[in-house]
């Protein structure tokens, strides 16, 4: 759908800061006020100590770790199936975009350990992919529009998720947590209406996003509400290191998936959707274009989907040698990396490291509310999509 | 105003749908054949016995650390294995049902079963003993890891320009 961004405003109607201030004499002081961590648009446990003067944000200090689960230590703990256990870890740090992660870790080990992954296998894995970063988005949808006070969307999501939830209860027998990647293929193949089931998925994700367009994208108030919000700058983003589709709305084509392409992905036709302002209606925007290239994506996989054997040559009590790997890759929320490093000896990882987008990407935060208003300190929190679970690992 | 009304004829046409949710208690959605719910032990019908041998390989490999067992020798004749589990506990309020003791069992003497309602009022009752997990899993196939019967290898057939 179209959207006419050069529509006046409907704010014109609302008295300006100043005049408030000046026909009741009212006077400012600053103030410093707790947001979090039980706040319900936090998304999470977070805690944000804003300085205010009236209503505009003068500064903001957030505050992290409540979630902190330690997975990175834990990863390393296990002295039986030890790269096994790591992974379970690493599912729950980011709960929303799992099958990218899982995905990623693979991707690392096999790179370490040197194993070759059947192509029907790492088919398997983009679509598998590519739907869970649809549903990582749906949820950033449903999220966003409560956190602009529409509470709808959260419905329109949520009936697309359980679609894909459903879909991958049948593949990976969890709807959350599927471990279902393993090092050198996938644990079994997939159940046998797969590829109907894969299609349905996509019929029902197009017409979601054309739903999800037509009951928000062009609302007027919720253009009001996140037009030249929480602006970032290009330049200001790459100082930070944002990544993701905070770093894209700014500007930057970068993903992952087109300048470092990983697994198969330099072999499907897909576009990188680029914003120019770099608010949260941008950022807003790219993600529902992103769900629509994902779609895309899968239903080219889901054409190409060779027969063949789903595990390779992976010995069974893995052992990488010495030495380390790193591989990245683009998740739901930007720039996801893996970093293990292995002993050579021992059946666990002697250390494994995971780059959050979403931790680094909250550096943001500061610059996309200082001068804003508390209500749009909530949306711009909301426009970087951040998972605690992720932040805090 | 353009968009508001557009959100509007959109909300009157999902109002006209079928609705996508379930009165869950009354209504259940159907579980898929491989839903992995809580695991549980398997029970050797054939001479009715339980399967397990209390060799720890699960216990070892169990990420949170959430199965204890013991074991005893076994002579009981029916079968020839040389010990047999005396007593077994998952604390299913630490389990993450992630089916890594299903995979590493070289005996296959569990499977996860399609359990996953849990509720109590106490969380001692979520530690399940023996006889519990073998109820949960009677019926169960040992399938995880394994093609469905009759399976055949699944290629892209369909043709996806025909779906919008
Ligand atoms: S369930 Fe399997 S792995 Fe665990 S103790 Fe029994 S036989 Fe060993
Ligand atoms: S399913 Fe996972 S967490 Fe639960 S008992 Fe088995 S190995 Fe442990």
């Amino acid at each position: 759908m179209a959207i006419d961004i050069s529509d006046p405003s409907i704010d014109t109607l609302a008295p300006t800061e100043s005049q408030i201030v000046e026909e009741r004499n009212l006077e400012t002081v600053e103030m410093t006020i707790n947001m979090g961590p039980q706040h319900p648009s936090t998304h999470g446990v977070f805690r944000m100590v804003l300085a205010l003067a009236g209503e505009r944000v003068q500064q903001v200090e957030p505050f992290i770790g409540y979630l902190h689960r330690g997975a990175e230590k834990l990863g390393e703990a296990g002295d039986v199936e030890g790269y096994r256990k790591a992974v379970i870890w690493l599912d729950r740090t980011d709960y929303l975009s799992v099958w990218p992660n899982e995905h990623c870790y693979m991707l690392c080990l096999e790179k370490l350990a040197g194993l070759q992954v059947p192509e029907r296998a790492e088919y398997i894995r983009v679509i598998l992919s590519e739907l869970g970063r649809i549903n990582s988005h749906a949820m950033f949808y449903g999220a966003f529009g409560a956190d602009a006070g529409a509470t709808t969307p959260f419905m329109y999501a949520f009936a697309l998720r359980e679609e894909l939830y459903s879909l991958f209860e049948a593949v990976g027998g969890q709807r959350m947590f599927p471990n279902y990647f393993r090092p050198g293929g996938l644990r079994e193949d997939v159940p046998a209406d797969f590829v109907a089931r894969v299609g349905h998925v996509v019929d029902t994700g197009y017409r979601a996003c054309d739903e999800f367009d037509r009951l928000l994208s062009g609302n007027e108030i919720f253009l009001a509400r996140t037009q030249g919000i929480g602006v970032v700058s290009a330049e200001r983003a790459i100082d930070l290191g944002l990544s993701g589709p905070v770093l894209r709305a700014a500007g930057m084509p970068l993903d992952v998936r087109r300048v470092e392409p990983y697994s198969l992905y330099d072999r499907f036709d897909f576009d990188v959707p680029v914003g120019t302002r770099g608010d949260c209606y941008e950022r807003y925007l790219i993600r529902l274009q992103e769900i629509r290239q994902s779609l895309g994506i899968v239903e080219q996989a889901i054409r190409d989907l060779p027969a063949g054997p789903i595990m390779g040559n992976a010995p069974k009590a893995l052992r990488p040698p010495k030495g380390d790997a790193y591989q990245r890759i683009e998740n739901a929320r930007g720039d996801f990396g893996v970093y293990i490093v292995s002993d050579g000896r021992s059946a666990a990882p002697y250390r494994v490291k995971y780059r959050s987008p979403c931790f680094v990407n909250l550096q943001g935060l500061n610059d996309m509310v200082v001068g804003a208003y508390v209500a749009d300190a909530v949306l711009a929190l909301g426009s970087i999509d951040i998972v605690l679970g992720e932040v805090d690992r | 105003m353009k968009g508001v009304i557009g959100g509007f004829v959109q909300t009157v046409r999902s109002f006209l749908r079928k609705p996508v949710t379930r009165l869950y208690p009354y209504e259940r959605a159907p579980l898929e054949a491989r839903f992995m719910g809580a695991p549980g032990l398997l029970w050797d019908d054939k001479v009715d016995e339980i399967v397990c041998v209390a060799c720890n390989i699960c216990a070892r490999s169990c990420p949170d650390d959430c199965i204890y067992l013991t074991g005893e020798k076994y002579d009981g004749g029916k079968t020839t294995k040389k010990n047999i589990v005396r007593d077994y506990f998952i604390d299913l309020g630490r389990c993450s049902y992630c089916g890594i003791c299903v995979e590493v069992c070289p005996f296959d003497a569990n499977e996860m079963s399609p359990h996953f309602e849990l509720s109590t009022y106490d969380r001692q009752q979520l530690i399940y003993d023996k006889n519990r997990l073998v109820d949960i899993a009677r019926g169960v196939q040992r399938r995880m890891g394994k093609p469905d019967a009759g399976d055949v290898p699944v290629v892209g057939a369909l043709d996806p320009s025909a779906w919008r």
